[in-house]
């Protein structure tokens, strides 16, 4: 996509809410600001809402989940799954720990002749790396069902006997063993915060607090206000202590662990150990042999309404294998399409798209020489539209130029028939205009839905070798709809960046 | 719809809050037998399902700091994504450059001191020319796309609990807050503070935490979820980086035959930050301990050959010089650029006597350096260095007196303790006769009161030098959170998108927060009630 000159992009209005209601307002829009990258959007990625009768990115776009699905074996995960077991394909897909391909399930010993029946043991394999499973000694008994299989095989492995020889801690009351890796230190840290909570909240004063008369603690209290007997007394709250006991959750610190840590790094050197990129998926792993498969992250199919109205701007078809859509407003039927070509590079006959179609014919620009490019809009709509046009006088960022719009207002015809158009042409009109030289106030050409007028681009003296220029064009279009005038605040800033400029 | 007020509509009037340690828990308990009221009753007739509508929540966790983000949902281990902020989440939509294959990353200079990894800093601390906007379309975005890989909400209420340091400007909090509520749309977020989630996360209630991050590396006192101390160094993960560039582009000319031609970056940043996590370490003790060793670094995209053969031994040299300084002599260092012992030394120097006993023994080192193999041995090493020469005096020259005065009226107690690691102190349960403790008498009073609290349970350590793990701020703020505990600071969507902060004091202003404090104390669970519906809201620590 957009990596082909010239290119369009589109802003968003929801940069800057208050630019509806404040056209005249001085803030001219910056393409070459850091902030303008995260508004900017080629015209694909734009949806249009027909309430509001705006452009809405996925910003401002409220989504809602349709289905989950697995994108390496397309099955569909129900969303209590995605709730209990988390984001992950339940099933057999895993990615490499190292590549991050998808990992594939083969039999430990390949089979003679393929009308044998595959036996175990299996292993997972990267089609792209060498990894396998082997490598970190992890072996499946059957070819589905990875995931169980691996859960099984990783709750052996905390209870190997270490056996403290310290006797204080053999006076902690729980026989578990102490808490080892991250999660069981989380869940003792859990369990004894609940505990810890439970015994502070069973105070009589917070019971009332809390209104629960019903409680029979309460009613003992209530008794007791009647009694004449020996005061009761008063006692001192037991204070909330902090986690004492490895069981409780305690991790001393162990300089042995980071010595070992060390020992490894220096004995594997570059290659034992996982890369940056890597850590992001499992955290844990700082070595190559600690690395486990990554279990492939689900996808979703999403619905977008608009923030504002709440409008259905897209609703995708509930099925995995489909991609076809209920609902979808893109903003490419409702908003005119700018596009860029240099005066005399071949004229298309309809101009279909902003984006590509010139390749190699990227003309550079020449420092203080002027040179004229094609501005063409596109009306998709069934009316007539009128259109403003307006653009900095210079331009900012890497490349300084003067930019004149010789013709800034005019009129592009609504969007009929197409036979319209190759009907006139062969009656000899066509497409007026397309000689001559550009003049000012003009339109350059002119088809059944589209217009062409010039621009003219003087770069500055002091131009930088390959960069490349934007050129933010402020458009506005005025279309009668149903009678009254519509869309007077309708406004996008198509923004076109067409040129190599060479010093 | 993306930006929210700025931050001088939303400029606070809210006087400086920091809770007071008087919120008591005053209540009695009777050791009768009652059910127990972990559900909590929402009304005279209402069901007591309320207790658990958090089932039907997302309850998610965010721990953004100036590199990295952390998110998950609470109640788990370990948070579902952790993304590095990188220049390449400025890319436009669309672009799709970065994946073609004859694609060669622009040339980013790698800039010095301050300047170093700029373009990889979602925010710095000095906001003076920092572009607000930017940092919240940057947060925007970071959330946005962790909600859209790895978080696939549903339909359900989401609140959200922000770990962010207690030391965070104002107007960066309001950019956050913004980025956040729009880009998982959150219905509430709270506000929780690194240092006590970290503390939170080891199951203590009072530690001295040391957290070596990105910008600067900040040691907390932590006092029963307050903190109460705090002191910067500017050694930390930016200045350990840059040290790695450095030796990288050292050897490099060395191996070289045109030394002169290697440029000042010849390496990127990310080649540079990918060595550092990888191999490199931190020696203990000022010689080289001999591992002799080669370690061979392949640099794929370099214009010279393409490994590096760099000694391991050497590999320990840049958090040598950038976090520990041992040459460096005291008359140069500056406040705000002290090692890291002695950035923990003055920290618990300036504690008050008590809390220095409970903190000493409860040290936590978190943040992203932490994980640099041998550091915590080495700063606990220090540490305990400093402290047998030094004794806890404030002073450090006594002039022509020569001599502690306070030394010579308690000639026992200036010897050092013995360090030791055990979680439980001597047999009898005295405490350590530490350093300490050298200016405390002995009370007997106090000793029998803290035993009668302490009846069931063993005595706490004090006293004692002692590390304790942590699981990290973000697990602290998963189990807070899980266990339902309410944050002081608790920011609802609609108000802050119609004041921002201002909306702090817009309700009520000088509203306290220590009546709607609920720490970890009793009333926790006050999800019903009077404790539900907050008229008001303040900043906490934050205002």
């Amino acid at each position: 996509m957009a990596t082909q000159f010239p290119y369009t992009y589109y802003s968003c209005p929801c940069i800057n809410p208050t630019d509806s209601t404040l056209p005249e307002q001085d803030d001219t829009f910056d393409p070459s600001s850091p902030r303008a990258a995260f508004s900017l959007y080629p015209l694909e990625h734009l949806l249009y809402c027909t309430e509001c009768h705006q452009v809405r990115c996925p910003r401002c776009t409220a989504e809602e989940v349709v289905c989950w699905y697995c994108p390496s074996c397309l099955f569909e995960v129900p969303s209590s799954t995605v709730r209990s077991e988390g984001n992950q394909c339940t099933r057999s897909c895993y990615n490499c720990p190292q590549c991050t391909a998808p990992l594939a399930v083969n039999p430990l010993d390949p089979p003679e002749s393929t009308s044998e029946t595959l036996t175990g043991p299996f292993i997972l394999t990267c089609p792209y790396c060498t990894w396998s499973s082997l490598d970190i000694d992890l072996k499946f008994d059957k070819p589905n069902n990875i995931t169980g299989q691996l859960s099984g095989s990783k709750r052996p492995e905390p209870s190997t006997p270490v056996d403290t020889p310290d006797p204080d801690l053999s006076r902690a009351s729980s026989p578990k063993p102490d808490p080892k890796t991250r999660d069981e230190v989380f869940t003792a840290l859990n369990a004894f915060y609940k505990n810890q909570i439970t015994h502070d909240v069973d105070a009589p004063g917070h019971a009332f607090a809390e209104q629960a008369f019903s409680s029979p603690h309460s009613i003992s209290r209530l008794l007791n206000l009647y009694s004449t007997g020996k005061k009761l007394k008063r006692q001192r709250p037991k204070p909330m202590s902090e986690a004492l006991t490895p069981a409780d959750g305690l991790v001393l610190f162990d300089p042995e662990s980071e010595l070992d840590t060390i020992k490894r790094t220096a004995a594997g050197g570059w290659e034992g150990t996982l890369g940056g990129d890597k850590a992001a998926i499992n955290t844990e792993a700082r070595f190559v042999d600690d690395a486990r498969p990554v279990a492939s992250l689900l996808r979703t199919k999403r619905a977008k309404r608009c923030r504002a109205c709440r409008t259905l701007l897209s609703r995708p078809e509930p099925k995995i294998s489909t991609t076809r859509y209920k609902i979808r407003v893109v903003a490419g039927s409702n908003v005119p399409r700018v596009g860029l070509r240099p005066l005399g590079a071949k004229a298309r006959a309809t101009a279909v798209s902003g984006l590509g179609g010139l390749g190699a014919e990227v003309p550079s620009l020449k420092p203080l020489l002027p040179s004229h490019f094609v501005l063409t809009l596109t009306n998709p709509l069934f009316d007539a539209v009128k259109v403003t046009l307006a653009t900095a006088r210079d331009t900012t960022g890497p490349v300084k130029a003067r930019v004149t719009i010789l013709c800034p207002a005019f009129e592009v015809g609504a969007n009929t028939d197409v036979w319209d158009e190759a009907l006139a042409r062969d009656g000899g009109g066509g497409s007026q205009g397309g000689g001559g030289v550009p003049e000012a106030g003009k339109v350059w050409e002119r088809g059944r839905n589209w217009v062409g007028v010039v621009v003219e681009v003087v770069p500055a003296g002091d131009a930088v070798r390959g960069e490349v220029l934007e050129i933010a064009v402020f458009v506005r279009v005025e279309y009668e709809a149903g009678g009254d005038l519509d869309g007077a605040g309708k406004r996008e800033v198509g923004f076109c960046n067409p040129i190599w400029s060479s010093g | 719809m993306a930006s929210t007020p700025s931050y001088d509509v939303r400029k606070s009037t809210l006087s400086r809050l920091r809770p007071s340690t008087a919120a008591g828990q005053q209540l009695g308990s009777l050791p009768s037998p009652h059910t127990p009221l972990s559900r909590s009753i929402s009304g005279l007739y209402g069901s007591p399902a309320g207790g658990y509508r958090s089932e039907e929540e997302n309850l998610l966790v965010f721990e953004l700091g100036s590199r990295c983000m952390q998110a998950g949902f609470a109640g788990e281990s370990s948070p579902r994504c952790s993304t590095k902020y990188s220049p390449d989440l400025e890319r436009r939509v669309g672009d799709y450059r970065r994946w073609a294959i004859d694609y060669e990353p622009p040339h980013r200079p790698l800039g010095s001191g301050e300047t170093w990894g700029w373009d990889h800093e979602l925010w710095r601390m000095d906001i003076r020319d920092l572009d607000l906007g930017l940092v919240e379309d940057k947060v925007e975005r970071l959330v946005r796309e962790a909600e859209l890989k790895y978080f696939l909400l549903d339909n359900r209420t989401r609140r959200v609990a922000l770990v962010v340091p207690s030391s965070l400007p104002k107007p960066l909090l309001s950019v956050l807050l913004g980025g956040v509520f729009n880009g998982v749309q959150a219905q509430t977020i709270t506000l929780l503070p690194t240092a006590v989630m970290a503390t939170t996360a080891a199951g203590l209630r009072s530690a001295l935490v040391i957290d070596i991050g990105w910008e600067e590396t900040t040691a907390t006192a932590v006092y029963e979820y307050r903190e109460v101390h705090q002191r910067h160094s500017v050694r930390a993960g930016k200045a350990l980086s840059e040290e790695f560039g450095t030796l990288l582009h050292q050897e490099l000319r060395n191996v070289t035959a045109a030394a002169g031609d290697v440029s000042e970056d010849e390496f990127t940043f990310e080649e540079i930050e990918e060595v550092m996590t990888r191999i490199g370490w931190c020696r203990c003790g000022a010689g080289p301990e001999g591992h002799g060793k080669e370690i061979k670094i392949p640099f794929p995209t370099s214009h010279y050959p393409n490994t590096l053969d760099v000694s391991f031994d050497r590999l320990s040299d840049p958090a040598e010089l950038a976090l520990f300084a041992p040459e460096a002599a005291e008359h140069d260092l500056d406040d705000h650029n002290l090692p890291l012992p002695l950035l923990t030394y003055d920290t618990l120097l300036h504690l008050p006597v008590d809390v220095r006993r409970v903190c000493m023994s409860r040290i936590i080192i978190t943040g992203g350096v932490s994980k640099l193999p041998g550091i915590k041995r080495r700063l606990l090493a220090d540490l305990e260095a400093l402290i047998d020469k030094r004794g806890w005096t404030p002073v450090r020259n006594y002039g022509s007196t020569k001599k502690d005065p306070r030394s010579l009226s308690h000639p026992s107690t200036a010897k050092s303790a013995p360090i030791s690691y055990s979680a439980i102190p001597d047999d009898d349960g005295t405490l350590s006769n530490s350093e300490s403790n050298m200016d405390r008498e002995f009370d007997p009073i106090m000793r029998k009161i803290s035993q009668l609290h302490m009846k069931h349970s063993p005595p706490p350590v004090e006293g004692v030098i002692r590390a304790v793990e942590s699981l990290g701020a973000w697990a602290g703020a998963s189990l807070v959170v899980n266990n339902r505990v309410r944050g002081v600071v608790e920011i609802e969507r609609e108000r802050f998108l119609q004041h921002g902060l201002a909306g702090a004091s817009a309700a009520k202003k000088d509203v306290s927060v220590v009546p709607q404090r609920q720490s970890m104390g009793p009333g926790v669970r006050g999800v019903s009630g009077a404790a539900g519906e907050r008229g008001s809201w303040g900043l906490g620590v934050w205002a």
